[in-house]
């Protein structure tokens, strides 16, 4: 890769030099996500159902005898679900009459991204079931690891040894040794 | 022992100062790495913290907050990406000056500034806090409620392109926090049987979830390869006298701006530094040079950013309402250790001032120190591949989340609450009124049952303290809707560039 090189021109100072530096214009291929009619509309249902189901848990929620009816258990949650259905209906009004807000503040997703994601998620479970399962920290770990940095491309022994032995070791020394919480 | 001496002797403890050296460097490194935030490195150390003292806890969560503060500047100006949002002011002339080959003098006047900038505000902090928790000793159930509204409200305003979807996000923050018992009498409420949701949601996993497994998530989701190359030569190091002269004006400007935003609860430096340059430039007699490498807007950026520190721990400390997210965390950790925030803090233990004003000095003036240490390989340090950069923090998540109550059900917490985070990103909800309401749903609801019972609505009029707090809630969320329905009304030719696209790209 081609770098411009500039020579700039230094401060009057006794302990300098003329300093060179290289600048090289940091160049991102980030593509900013893009707003959707459909998408924000589906938000906004979604939000919605979970209001509804809400308010059906919260007015569900047993009460005694003793306890006051209007400022029990149920008074909050029922409450906050009730606002919360308000504003989620607002918003579905919203999504139907009104342009999708940007979203340039995200980064767009790609096929590849959601690939990674899934089967890191997938890994992470089984790690914690084996985890769970064997009561043992560091055989899971060091399987753990290499499975992730396959799942990120990477192939080398640095990769799939190295990097996982010693980031275990260094976490069971640390946290399990030093710090005494038990792994 | 007379509290200020009782103070200083906590914190010149060997181990209080070993945690602190901890912190600083956990901090800076945590700060220097876009992507990874304070927020997240005070939760993840939240759960490695839990066995320690309350000095040493503090000792580690503060310096790490403090050293966050000074390594987030580092790729904010050298590769105009900032560390934490709270730089993202910096950037506007940090990059441009390192472009000149000046990025040496600009990591300089940035880490002074950023030092005087918190040294100022905890004068404020500890001449204020005990005053202000002395008032709200006197603040009853409708005084509470209304100071939880008006802390939710401006996290609402300042957090969420949507305002609509910032106040949902705080409701559910304030539905999640009714799992487990209910606070005033023993029902469980929406446990389902789990043993693990008994005792309320774990606010540290689910933080931990939210801001640190979400953000790697989405890191994951959507990466790709960035040719982001640094600016390799650092120039200069040293400002001219000249240059040291042109930092006083923008410095005292800042230095009010930054306090008074930190005060105001939720709201950090990601704001102060915004309206500090802002203000710096309408006040400088060369606004035409912000923008394009000005000494005066490093300053005026970073003095802003960094003096609502002070006020933040004020709010925090003094009232029990969280100054911005890492307060928040902060706040939970502080409970585990069995200190309560909030008005009796203070009077329950007078040294705490002193040591946490105490704790906050030697950090700053450590970190600045490190700050002005000329680091050959400093650039290096950017360019860890993101490929071993998401399993270290995974890892980090886990362990550090199975550290707060050695269960490995709360790692599954976690793990939801990462899923959710990341969800709830994509779709334009912020995090940080779900975690607001989390943590402060418990005493909204207490408060306000018990102000029903007492004297019903009517009671927020005959309150006047409740009643001026939730007329503040009301008019700064009216402001923000205002301010953004004009905005909307802006010229057919800016709207029409941003025709939606029907695509699926979420």
């Amino acid at each position: 890769m081609k770098s411009r090189k500039r020579r700039v021109d230094q401060h009057d100072h006794s302990d300098d030099a003329v300093a060179r530096s290289e600048v090289e214009e940091a160049q991102s291929y980030k593509v900013p996500a893009a707003p959707s009619r459909t998408f924000e509309r589906s938000i906004a249902a979604g939000a919605s159902a979970a209001a509804i189901l809400g308010l059906i848990a919260s007015l569900v929620l047993p009460v005694t005898g003793t306890q006051s009816m209007d400022f029990g258990p149920r008074f909050w949650p029922t409450t906050v679900c009730i606002i919360a259905l308000g504003i989620a209906l607002a918003l579905l009004v919203l999504s139907l009459i009104r342009p999708p807000i940007d979203r340039d503040d995200l980064e767009a997703t790609n096929a590849q991204g959601w690939r990674r994601l899934g089967l890191t998620m997938a890994a992470t479970a089984l790690y914690i079931v084996a985890w769970m399962l064997s009561g043992n920290f560091i055989v899971p770990t060091l399987l753990f690891l290499p499975v992730l940095l396959v799942i990120y491309g990477k192939r080398s022994w640095k990769a799939l040894i190295l990097y996982p032995i010693v980031t275990t070791a260094v976490i069971y020394l640390l946290f399990h040794i030093l710090l005494r919480i038990p792994l | 022992m007379n509290p200020i001496l009782e103070g200083l002797v906590q914190v010149f403890d060997p181990s209080v100062l070993l945690a602190m050296a901890l912190g600083i460097a956990l901090g800076m490194l945590v700060g220097a790495f876009p992507g990874l935030t304070a927020t997240m490195a005070v939760a993840l150390a939240s759960g490695f913290t839990l066995g320690l003292t309350p000095a040493q806890g503090l000792a580690v969560l503060l310096s790490i907050y403090t050293g966050a503060n000074f390594g987030d500047r580092i790729p904010a100006i050298l590769v105009n990406t900032p560390g934490t949002p709270a730089v993202i002011s910096t950037t506007f002339d940090g990059y441009p000056m390192a472009k000149k080959g000046q990025a040496g003098k600009a990591l300089v006047i940035s880490g002074f500034a950023a030092a005087i900038g918190i040294l100022l505000s905890m004068i404020v902090f500890s001449t204020a806090a005990a005053p202000i928790a002395a008032v709200a000793l006197n603040f009853g159930p409708y005084e509470f409620f209304a100071l939880v509204a008006l802390g939710l409200t401006i996290m609402i305003t300042i957090s969420s392109k949507s305002l609509l979807k910032g106040v949902l996000a705080g409701l559910f923050g304030l539905f999640l926090g009714t799992v487990g018992h209910d606070p005033m009498t023993i029902t469980e409420r929406f446990t389902f049987g789990l043993p693990v949701l008994r005792d309320k949601l774990d606010f540290i996993a689910v933080v931990i979830g939210i801001f640190g497994i979400a953000e790697v998530f989405d890191q994951i989701l959507t990466h790709t390869t960035t040719h982001l190359k640094s600016v390799a030569g650092l120039g200069q190091w040293w400002p001219t006298k000249k240059e040291y002269k042109q930092m006083g004006r923008p410095l005292a400007v800042a230095t009010v701006v930054g306090v008074i935003v930190g005060i105001v609860p939720a709201a950090g430096g990601d704001i102060a530094g915004l309206i500090g340059w802002d203000r710096g430039r309408s006040l400088s007699k060369h606004p035409e040079q912000f923008g394009k490498g000005s000494i005066e807007g490093i300053v005026a950026a970073d003095t802003a950013s960094t003096a609502t520190l002070g006020g933040s721990l004020t709010t925090t400390m003094a009232l029990g309402i969280p100054g911005d997210s890492v307060m928040a965390v902060m706040l939970g950790s502080m409970l585990i250790w069995g200190l309560q925030p909030g008005p009796q803090l203070f009077s329950n233990d007078p040294a705490l001032v002193t040591t946490i004003t105490t704790i906050m000095v030697l950090s700053t003036l450590v970190s600045l120190g490190l700050n002005l240490v000329r680091i050959r390989g400093l650039v290096k340090i950017l360019e860890m591949p993101m490929h071993y950069l998401w399993p270290s923090i995974l890892i980090l998540c886990v362990i550090g989340t199975y550290a707060t109550t050695n269960d490995i059900s709360t790692v599954v917490i976690m793990l939801v609450a990462g899923a959710v985070g990341v969800l709830l990103k994509r779709t334009g909800f912020p995090a940080g009124p779900v975690v607001l309401g989390l943590l402060l749903g418990p005493l909204a609801e207490s408060n306000l049952r018990r102000a029903m019972v007492i004297d019903g609505p009517a009671g927020f009029i005959t309150n006047p303290i409740a009643g001026v707090l939730l007329a503040f809630a009301v008019i700064a969320f009216v402001f923000t809707l205002v301010q953004r329905m004009r905005k909307r009304r802006a010229p057919r030719s800016e709207r029409s560039s941003r025709r939606a696209r029907s695509d699926n790209t979420v």
